[in-house]
């Protein structure tokens, strides 16, 4: 009998960290590059019947997965900020090492850095293809624009053609290898990355979260429907335990 | 459950602070040189339940980890320097900067501000300054019998005075770049101010180094696009519902559990 309260309170739980996650979800439904997350649940054991029948009831949230399916583009109008409508991340470099990125809203710093919106540099690619050093421009020069293959171009005076002076280093890595840093940021380690051999930007548009509001509230929904109907075993069985004693 | 509901509060704090962004863009959509903003967000740490990689039998390896996020966080709100709509009003000193410079102006207390809004007026001097009565770095002078003031595309400041046929020079406009506008300070009534984060000015003659250049009688109106601001107030107001929904959920979940037993 004991069994059966553990095993709704193990949904109940499942559920609470559904709803976790989801909340998690549609907060960041307007954050730009944001990739939203998925989870699994896994059933367990309870115990194994005689003719090999075996019996399933403990549920739990078994892992996270980052979805990272392309969210749509919204153009911004400005030069530096940058989405990339192909497969890939941006890497930037923080305090904690290198970390990748799919939020290209990039800006130039004071001694003339590109760097993010957290300070943190925009690296560029370095020959062997893997990430390089910080990307610096001239401050005395003309304004700054990426190209679609990731090249960073400094206009110079009167209008003349403008020197490109690093590339954006691209870089994939698989999704079960990406760890969320929070601040847009994933880590992975350096083995799991990959150049984009062909990376595909557009400049001028901002990747727009991938979340989509309406599963949100659908899987919204569902959880607490879930969390309902583990509590009203819990009472049935509770009434059930109550009704045995009155027997007894 | 409680942190369902923390999580949905940061989403709703945002979701405000967009809106609250969209609102000073929109009631500045008439304002002259006027930059809207557009607020940033970043998603906040992650509690590694269980880290990718770890091991959940010996010699198995779980493939992704378990990792339940916290919420949402504003991180800035950048200026959009994209060039305004120009508007043609014939004006002598409404003057528009096409490109990435600034004119400067001296405050009150001595200190350089940039502006982008072109609409200069003369005080009773007869110096062109800003409409609050903030004159134009470096100082021009219109002369009292002037008659006609042009404005080249370098920034030349000539006038025709009464009586005489050729006109003559009376001043340079110069404009100030900054590697990093989005770093700029605004001060409010259009003017920014420099900041380490924007560099120091390069100052110079219009049209040089991606300066922009100047066309007199045309002002630089505001860059913010009505419909594109409408969009942002819906999606965001959408998206606080959503969050106010995860709060609700909370709560009736919380109630389920106070009624057991």
């Amino acid at each position: 009998m004991a069994n059966s309260v553990y095993i709704s309170m193990s949904a109940a739980i499942a559920a609470d960290n559904r709803l976790d996650v989801v909340a998690n979800n549609v907060a960041n439904v307007n954050t730009a590059g944001f990739k939203q997350t998925r989870m699994s649940f896994q059933d367990f054991l309870v115990r194994e019947g005689p003719d090999g029948i075996t019996d399933k009831g403990f549920s739990a949230m078994a892992l996270t997965q980052t979805d990272l399916t392309a969210g749509g583009l919204q153009p911004t109008g400005n030069p530096l900020d940058v989405a990339l409508s192909g497969p890939g991340f941006f890497m930037v470099r923080g305090p904690d090492g290198d970390m990748l990125t799919r939020n290209g809203s990039f800006r130039i710093s004071a001694d003339g850095t590109l760097v993010n919106a957290d300070g943190m540099t925009v690296l560029g690619g370095a020959a062997g293809g893997g990430p390089g050093g910080p990307i610096r421009v001239d401050p005395t020069k003309g304004p700054v624009s990426i190209g679609p293959n990731g090249a960073v171009e400094q206009q110079k005076r009167g209008g003349q053609a403008g020197t490109v002076i690093a590339t954006l280093s691209i870089m994939d890595a698989e999704t079960q290898s990406l760890t969320h840093k929070g601040g847009s940021n994933y880590s992975a380690p350096a083995t799991a990355l990959q150049p984009v051999a062909a990376p595909d930007l557009v400049s001028g548009f901002i990747e727009k979260s991938n979340v989509n509001p309406v599963r949100g509230m659908i899987e919204l929904i569902a959880a607490t429907r879930d969390f309902e109907q583990a509590t009203r075993v819990m009472n049935r069985v509770q009434q059930i335990d109550k009704r045995t004693l009155d027997v007894l | 459950m409680i942190r369902a509901m923390s999580t949905a509060a940061t989403g709703m704090d945002a979701q405000q602070k967009r809106i609250d962004v969209t609102a000073n863009n929109l009631s500045n959509v008439n304002t002259a040189g006027f930059k809207k903003s557009r607020a940033e967000f970043q998603d906040l740490l992650y509690q590694s339940i269980r880290a990718p990689g770890t091991s959940s039998v010996q010699g198995v390896r779980v493939p992704t980890g378990l990792q339940v996020g916290q919420g949402v966080r504003t991180v800035a709100t950048q200026k959009m320097f994209s060039q305004g709509d120009m508007a043609q009003t014939g004006n002598q000193l409404d003057i528009a900067v096409e490109g990435g410079g600034f004119f400067q102006v001296t405050m009150p207390d001595g200190t350089q501000s940039y502006t982008r809004a072109g609409n200069w007026t003369l005080d009773d001097t007869g110096r062109v300054v800003t409409s609050d009565g903030f004159p134009m770095e470096p100082a021009i002078t219109v002369p009292p019998d002037a008659v006609n003031v042009t404005v080249g595309t370098d920034g030349t400041v000539s006038v025709q005075q009464a009586g005489q046929e050729d006109s003559s020079e009376i001043g340079q406009i110069q404009l100030a770049s900054f590697i990093n506008p989005a770093g700029l300070e605004s001060i409010g009534r259009n003017f920014y101010r420099r900041t380490s984060a924007s560099g120091n000015p390069q100052v110079g003659q219009p049209g040089l180094e991606g300066r922009g250049t100047l066309t007199q009688g045309f002002l630089e109106m505001s860059n913010v696009k009505v419909v594109e601001e409408m969009i942002n107030l819906i999606s965001t107001q959408r998206a606080y519902e959503v969050n106010s929904k995860v709060i609700q959920a909370a709560d009736e979940m919380m109630r389920n559990t106070s009624q057991l037993g």
